[in-house]
């Protein structure tokens, strides 16, 4: 074979790869310019934006294929109708409230969303899962297929989902740069206050805003349907899931705020994507993986990290930005004498009531459910570490958690070495990835930082787990055993229980430590101003990656004495990166500020749906994350979280009632919407 | 941090790591904690107590391993006569009544055994019925082990009592662990069912003792007494004849093989595919594979157009997969796209699903789909077949249905074999004792006394013959492809390695 005939097939490949690459590059655009709309007009980085697409979808499936609606009236429901009165919705009831929220505060809300709509649309609809096979696109056959140049096969769905994102593309490009109403919108966005003072209606733009982004979504959704393969038998959100990914790193190369780049970026990738799969040998494990499963993970990595403009973002971003005022003092801290006396008898007597009934009378079923609920406030301390310390989100903490289950696991099935030994190693080798990881994307911060742990997060997920030396081996499972002590035997479940306890406490002792430490001092400074902080001698790199490997070492502990408690590691139960996603929903809405909070959302997360939800309301589980998901909303409000708010409350009640003063609570004055308020205090 | 603080942190590290390297792993408790295998009132049987396999990958994503084995005569075991609702030899034209052993309707009053009373003997099952994305209604589980007591129960029941699925648990996906654990401590269910995605709360059960019966997609089947599936534990990615045999048949040459490079259960399903193809290339006319990619990613949010311009460059004409239903619409939308559908042909594992079929009959024609079981559209002389299409006759069928059916049979006929005064102890050694159990013709017959391990690891668990059992689809529908009238399974015998042609075979008793 010539080089030049060698040439021209290489050429040709090329050209094929090219166009068969445009039609999924359409698809990421789509959603890329989706995320960008919203985040244009609203400063909301929706990270529900997939079960946004999800409700249309699914209605629009209900409609025509369940119920024989015609297309264009099923069509006319879903997305002209339903997506944007629930984005009208979102509006006036969750976001217009928060505007003023920082963007982090607004992904937490996004995060309880994702969580919540899908469950509550598919409770309230009750929606038939059953077999849909609800790959019916809107368009009348739209699997007909056309040639390009003769050539290169297109199915009409794909050329209509690639006209409607070039013109969707132009059209809102314009309507931003060329028109009253887009300079109106993008005025809102930056501060309605002002814009009102010029006669603009701030109150109406910004729900049409949202309904013109949700409309978006909801078209997304039923053009996605038919071309994408994890949505080709059942309607899920998590359908949407891979594709929300690859779209997240093209949103990202317009840096959430180009509706262009975000179309170029969904092309880009979608023909990289192709081309790598037609030119990259695959009979190479690293090869195999770079095009495969990794490829979506380390694109959005890889662009988070490296792309010259988000780093000029981040570095351009105001100084005094993150500037806020001191969050309120914790209720605890203003209480009197008395009832700080009447609120321990009270904590020790429900403490020792719970004890008493833990070892004396409770079965296997609830003792199993107590230790759940220890080891979880252990993991979600480590969340208090980051995200209530350190005033920043990350998304991976499951997957922490995941590597000290694992290392338990390694360190007991292939060397017979203690598993309290390979969870102590599990949690070591966990610190150490946390260090590695938050030196790339400590600077981020933000929503930057939070997208770039959930693609590590994904990439462990989709990648690391299935070799042996990581998740262990099919063949022999991953069954961990209980660990002997100091010549204590815990395999029964009420001494590993007591290990969990004073685990616990150790842990929680540390947390409070660290916090009393000069680097909670230094991360309590970074929180308020980074440059104030830095021009004072902190060394903001240092803090942050202690409290990223702090973090990370904790949450693996907890995830050690999980597989333990359950004797295998029940990763794709336990440690799935979406269920990490309301891990931090739970969290922050309960407190992310305290250990208290923390034990409490260990509690509440597995406690609260098992008792409350199935056993004395009778109410399926799926409502943990409706009620959850939507407590996120009070997340911008009361950053503190909804149990410390409540407390406070009821504080200031008893003290009116017996007709005492608050003067700590008064002196912290009302509550403050600062935005940043992630974390802190005691 | 200051450094006294630091000096302090490593100091109590060092005092942990001591600690710690002088402490060890507990061993099996009162709970059975350790990771190990069974439990249970093994009799010389009892699995090796070797660290237990827990649970592995996602099922259907990843899908079935490979077509599964069958083993054994046909001729049912003398010692069995009585288990089963054993069919007249020759055909019947008119269904009978099962013959009966004579004790099925002996009463006997029962204390302390869980879930029975003088009027009942309840079960619990545990299905994934919520969050299922995989487009399969695992919840037809359940329909098939209510059909299946109603069957018994309108003959009378069984030692006076009537069979109850009395508690129906929602696995929520993944969470029949502590579903399994309040299973145990409620202890009002003399069994449990289990069909789930995957299968957390095996060891609770097998360590309580509990008999359980599933849907046999997971690990966890093997090495666990109390546990039995509707099939026995399989060879994942074992090199066999099966896969060059069956494209032979359709006349293919070059092979392309898939699976998910998220899932090991896959890749290793696509690996032990691959290399058998090579292994009887020669054989099998010069088969080779042409096309080998485990790189997918679930969900193929990137597409498969390149893999499938390369297949068609290369001319595959056959293409076996280890993906779920929806990549393997995707592959086939890709090819028809490419219009290059016509010109292969599919092997699906985890396609036998007739709604879904019929939805795409214009993308599937053609194709071959793998069944573990003798398919709806095979009428074999069984009268528990018989049996099944009514009692199920008002529900629309699914792969699940019959599983939930088998398995409720393989409970009623321990039951039986373990007589009047039956506990679960006694249910579960004489389930142990089948030792050619067919499910009356409907599955390859299963010796339940020997297979508990996992064949890969110990080849004497392994069927005796290994079969397969396959469909056409066919203007949307299903056609039975394998063996012949009243002999539905292809089958070879284990230990043959050499090529050989497979036998039509009948296991009806």
């Amino acid at each position: 074979m010539t080089a030049s005939v060698l040439a021209a097939g290489v050429l040709e490949d090329t050209i094929r790869a090219f166009f068969q690459g445009l039609p999924i590059g359409a698809g990421f655009a789509l959603v890329a310019m989706s995320f960008v709309l919203t985040y244009k007009t609203s400063g909301v980085f929706n990270l529900a934006f997939g079960a946004q697409a999800f409700i249309s979808a699914a209605t629009y499936f209900e409609l025509h294929v369940r119920r024989d609606w015609p297309i264009w009236s099923a069509v006319l429901v879903a997305v002209v109708l339903v997506a944007p009165v629930l984005g009208l919705l979102l509006e006036r009831l969750i976001f217009r409230h928060v505007h003023a929220s920082s963007a982090v505060a607004k992904l937490v809300i996004s995060l309880g969303l994702m969580v919540a709509l899908p469950e509550l649309f598919k409770l309230i609809v009750d929606y038939n899962r059953e077999q849909p096979f609800g790959a019916v696109g809107i368009i009348p056959d739209g699997t007909t297929v056309y040639r390009l140049f003769g050539r290169y096969p297109v199915t009409r769905d794909e050329i209509a989902a690639f006209v409607i994102v070039v013109a969707a593309a132009v059209a809102l490009a314009a309507l931003f740069r060329y028109t009253r109403l887009g300079l109106r919108i993008r005025a809102v966005v930056q501060s309605p206050r002002m814009t009102e003072l010029n006669g603009v209606n701030a109150d109406w733009v910004s729900s049409g805003s949202w309904m013109l982004s949700s409309f978006f979504a909801g078209l997304a959704g039923v053009l996605l349907v038919p071309t994408t393969s994890s949505l080709g038998t059942v309607l899920e959100p998590t359908g949407f899931f891979p594709i929300v990914i690859s779209a997240l790193a093209a949103a990202a190369l317009g840096r959430l705020v180009s509706l262009p780049a975000a179309m170029f970026g969904g092309l880009l990738l979608g023909v990289v994507t192709t081309q790598m799969r037609t030119h990259v040998p695959r009979d190479n494990v690293i090869l195999a993986e770079l095009q495969g499963p990794a490829l979506p993970y380390v694109m959005l990595f890889a662009i988070i990290v490296f792309w010259p403009a988000i780093r000029r973002q981040v570095a351009g971003a105001d100084p005094l930005l993150g500037v806020s005022p001191p969050p309120p003092a914790l209720a605890a801290t203003s209480r009197s004498r008395g009832m700080t006396i009447y609120t321990r008898i009270m904590a020790l007597a429900f403490f020792t009531a719970v004890g008493v009934w833990t070892f004396g009378y409770a079965n296997n079923f609830w003792i199993s459910r107590i230790t759940h609920s220890v080891i979880f406030s252990i993991i979600f301390l480590s969340i208090v570490v980051f995200t209530g310390l350190g005033g920043q989100i990350a998304l991976c903490q499951v997957t922490f958690a995941a590597i000290g289950a694992f290392g338990a696991m390694q360190f007991a099935q292939r060397w017979d070495i203690s598993v309290i030994v390979g969870m102590v190693a599990g949690a070591a080798i966990a610190a150490a990835v946390g260090a590695v990881l938050s030196i790339p994307v400590m600077r981020l911060g933000g929503i930057w930082l939070a997208i770039a742990t959930l693609a590590f997060a994904l990439f462990f997920h989709d990648v690391l787990v299935k070799y042996s030396w990581v998740g262990g081996s099919l063949f022999h499972g991953r069954g961990v055993p209980r660990p002997e002590f100091l010549g204590v035997d815990f395999s029964s479940r009420e001494n590993f229980l007591i290990l969990c306890i004073a685990i616990l406490v150790l842990v929680g002792v540390l947390v409070i430590l660290i916090r009393e430490s000069s680097t909670g001092m230094a991360l309590r400074a970074l929180r308020g101003s980074e440059t104030a902080a830095e021009s004072i001698g902190v060394i903001s790199w240092r803090s942050r990656v202690i409290v990223f490997s702090v973090s990370a070492g904790i949450a693996a502990i907890g995830g050690g004495l999980l597989a333990m408690e359950e004797r295998l590691v029940g990763y794709e139960a336990n440690f799935d990166p979406q269920t990490g996603l309301f891990w931090l929903v739970i969290v922050v809405v309960l407190g992310a500020r305290t250990v208290e909070g923390g034990i409490q959302a260990g509690v509440a997360f597995v406690i609260f749906p098992e008792l409350v939800l199935d056993r004395w309301l009778g109410l399926h589980g799926a409502w943990r994350y409706v009620l959850f998901g939507f407590a996120a909303i009070s997340f911008a409000r009361h950053p503190e979280g909804l149990l410390e708010h409540g407390k406070r409350r009821s504080q200031a009640m008893m003290q009116r009632a017996f007709g005492r003063r608050q003067p700590a609570v008064a002196a912290a004055g009302p509550e403050i919407d600062n935005g940043t308020d992630v974390g802190d205090e005691p | 941090m200051t450094a006294r603080w630091w000096k302090l942190m490593l100091a109590g590290l060092a005092v942990l790591a001591l600690v710690a390297t002088a402490c060890g792993n507990a061993g099996n408790d009162d709970e059975g904690t350790a990771p190990a295998a069974t439990a249970a009132p093994a009799p010389e049987e009892a699995p090796d107590d070797e660290p237990a396999p827990a649970p592995e990958e996602a099922p259907d994503d990843e899908p079935a391993p490979a077509p599964e084995e069958a083993d054994d005569e046909p001729a049912p075991a003398p010692e069995e006569a009585d288990d089963e609702p054993a069919p007249e030899p020759e055909a019947e034209p008119e269904p009978e009544e099962p013959k009966e052993p004579e004790h099925r309707h002996d009463f006997v009053p029962i204390s302390g055994v869980p879930g029975v009373n003088d009027d009942e003997i309840k079960v619990t099952s545990i299905v994934t019925i919520s969050n299922n994305a995989l487009g399969t209604n695992i919840g037809a589980y359940n329909d098939g082990i209510e059909a299946y007591f109603n069957f018994i129960n309108d003959t009378g029941g069984i030692y006076g009592r009537e069979l109850v699925l009395a508690t129906k648990r929602d696995d929520q996906l993944f969470q029949n662990l502590p579903e399994s654990l309040a299973m145990v401590e409620e202890d009002d269910s003399l069994a449990a069912f289990v069909a789930t995605l995957l299968f957390f709360g095996a060891d609770t059960l097998n360590d309580a003792g509990v008999p359980t019966f599933g849907w046999n997609i997971h690990n966890e089947f093997a090495d666990r007494w109390n546990i039995v599936g509707n099939i026995a534990p399989s060879c994942i990615g074992c090199i066999h004849q099966l896969f060059p045999y069956v494209a032979t048949q359709v006349g293919a040459t070059k092979i392309g093989v898939f699976g998910y490079g998220n899932s090991e259960n896959s890749k290793i399903c696509a690996e032990g595919t691959r290399d058998s193809i090579e292994h009887y290339s020669a054989e099998a006319g010069g088969m080779t594979v042409e096309f080998f990619d485990t790189s997918i990613e679930f969900g193929m949010a990137g597409g498969i157009a390149p893999q499938v311009s390369e297949m068609k460059d290369k001319g595959v004409d056959f293409i076996f997969t280890c993906l779920d239903l929806n990549g393997m619409r995707t592959i086939a939308q890709e090819l028809a796209k490419q219009d290059y559908r016509d010109q292969v042909t599919m092997y699906h594992p985890n396609t036998y699903n007739h709604e879904f079929v019929a939805a795409n009959a214009d993308l599937f024609e053609g194709d071959l789909v793998f069944v573990q079981f003798v398919p709806f559209e095979a009428e074999i002389d069984s009268e528990l077949q018989r049996r099944f299409f009514e009692y199920t006759a008002d529900l629309k069928l699914e792969e699940q249905t019959i599983v939930g059916w088998l398995n409720a049979h393989l409970f009623y006929d321990g039951l039986l074999a373990a007589g009047p005064e039956f506990d679960r102890a006694s249910l579960m050694e004489a389930v142990r004792g089948f030792d050619d159990y067919s499910h009356d013709g409907l599955t390859n017959p299963i010796d339940w006394s020997r297979q508990i391990a996992l064949p890969n690891d110990n080849p004497d668990a392994d069927y005796e013959y290994r079969c397969i059992n396959a469909v056409q689809i066919v203007d949307g529908a299903f056609e039975q492809w394998t063996g012949e009238p009243g002999k539905p399974w292809m089958c070879w015998e284990v230990v043959r390695e050499d090529w050989h042609d497979p036998e039509a075979l009948s296991f009806v008793n």
